[in-house]
């Protein structure tokens, strides 16, 4: 007998926002390790766009999460685990509003409008400036590699409860 | 006493001299009291701007005939920058501004008319990588002092304008970069 689960909404969400991230991720490490060529200027727009979409996806989730709160965690899990848990899933819902805004605030700082998916144009954040500029950058990486390491305690949070423990926790949010 | 008068003398004779001085006014213009920046206008994928460090340029004011004003500006390639040094790099090299066989380029007005009270329109011809194409500038004229001291600020001029960069033989990236280069110049003038 499966114990509650997320809203099919909550899951599509969840779902739709993970692959975006994942992409978000491979195509973040490789764009910025390339020399300059068309598919770099192609992938940084994607990368961009994209990066908006789990914006958006995101204040989706959170406003779902209002309407319709999580289903309660299964008996198995420990106390501490009960503390930490959303504890790690505010942070990383955090961070996926954090890092597109830092995106975006990056590329207007470092003079490239956004032009979102090639149909609206975005307002830039701030001017052109290059000292903000870098640091925007350097706080946009932080971020990814914040939101890598929690993704990673995530992924292993998940594997450890399936696997190890067999309490239900990934069917929570499967369907 | 006799000196007074000699003193006197001078004054008035620099006196009668001074209206066409008046009328005409040789200024200064560039950086570090000015900045020259662009952006390209026209992408929907990949819109990037960037701006020249070091530039200079002189500008002739006739006020009673505005027409035989004009200006002059040198811009200095390599101080081509843009925020990212890729970016910036690739600006040097041969595809664009080819700074080591081109480290200038210049505009010089061929027709300046007024068009309001405080704008002007220059008509020019703009040099880049050794093409000379037609380029025109909106400008406008602010904070006039022109009893300014020489080096202070005499005049503040916004200018804009745009070019085709194809027209100039930069054609790199151009479907997804595009092609209208948006110019917008802001500057302190100074005798």
């Amino acid at each position: 007998m499966p114990g509650p689960a997320y809203h099919p909404l909550a899951k599509l969400l969840h779902w739709v926002t993970a692959l975006c991230v994942l992409g978000l991720i491979a195509v973040g490490l490789w764009m910025t390790s390339m020399q300059i060529s068309l598919l770099k200027l192609q992938l940084y727009a994607w990368h961009k766009w994209i990066g908006l979409v789990v914006l958006a996806l995101t204040f989706g989730r959170l406003f779902w999460r209002w309407r319709s709160p999580p289903p309660p965690l299964p008996e198995g899990v420990v106390d501490w685990e009960r503390r930490i848990a959303p504890v790690s899933h505010a942070l990383l819902l955090l961070l996926l509003l954090a890092l597109p805004v830092s995106g975006w605030l990056m590329s207007s700082a470092g003079g490239v409008s956004v032009y979102w998916f090639g149909i609206l144009p975005l307002p830039d954040l701030v001017p052109r400036d290059q000292d903000l500029f870098a640091a925007l950058r350097q706080l946009h990486h932080l971020l990814a590699y914040g939101l890598m390491g929690l993704l990673a305690l995530h992924l292993l949070a998940v594997l450890h409860h399936d696997v190890m423990r067999r309490d239900g926790i990934f069917r929570r949010m499967w369907f | 006493m006799k000196r007074r008068v000699v003193v006197a003398g001078l004054a008035g004779l620099l006196a009668i001299s001074t209206p066409v001085g008046a009328a005409t006014e040789q200024l200064s213009i560039g950086s570090p009291r000015g900045t020259i920046d662009f952006a390209i206008g026209d992408s929907k994928v990949f819109r990037t701007s960037g701006g020249f460090k070091s530039w200079q340029g002189k500008v002739l004011v006739d006020d009673l005939d505005v027409s035989k004003s004009s200006v002059e500006v040198t811009v200095a390639t390599p101080s081509i920058t843009m925020l990212d040094a890729q970016q910036t790099t690739m600006l040097r090299d041969t595809d664009f501004f080819d700074v080591d066989r081109h480290p200038t380029m210049q505009f010089r007005s061929t027709k300046i008319e007024r068009t309001g009270e405080t704008t002007l329109k220059v008509l020019g011809d703009l040099t880049l990588r050794g093409i000379t194409r037609p380029m025109q500038l909106e400008v406008s004229v602010t904070e006039r002092r022109p009893d300014a001291a020489p080096g202070r600020r005499y005049a503040y001029f916004r200018a804009e304008g745009s070019i085709k960069r194809s027209e100039f033989g930069m054609i790199k990236f151009i479907d997804l970069v595009g092609d209208t280069v948006d110019i917008s110049i802001r500057t302190d003038a100074w005798r």
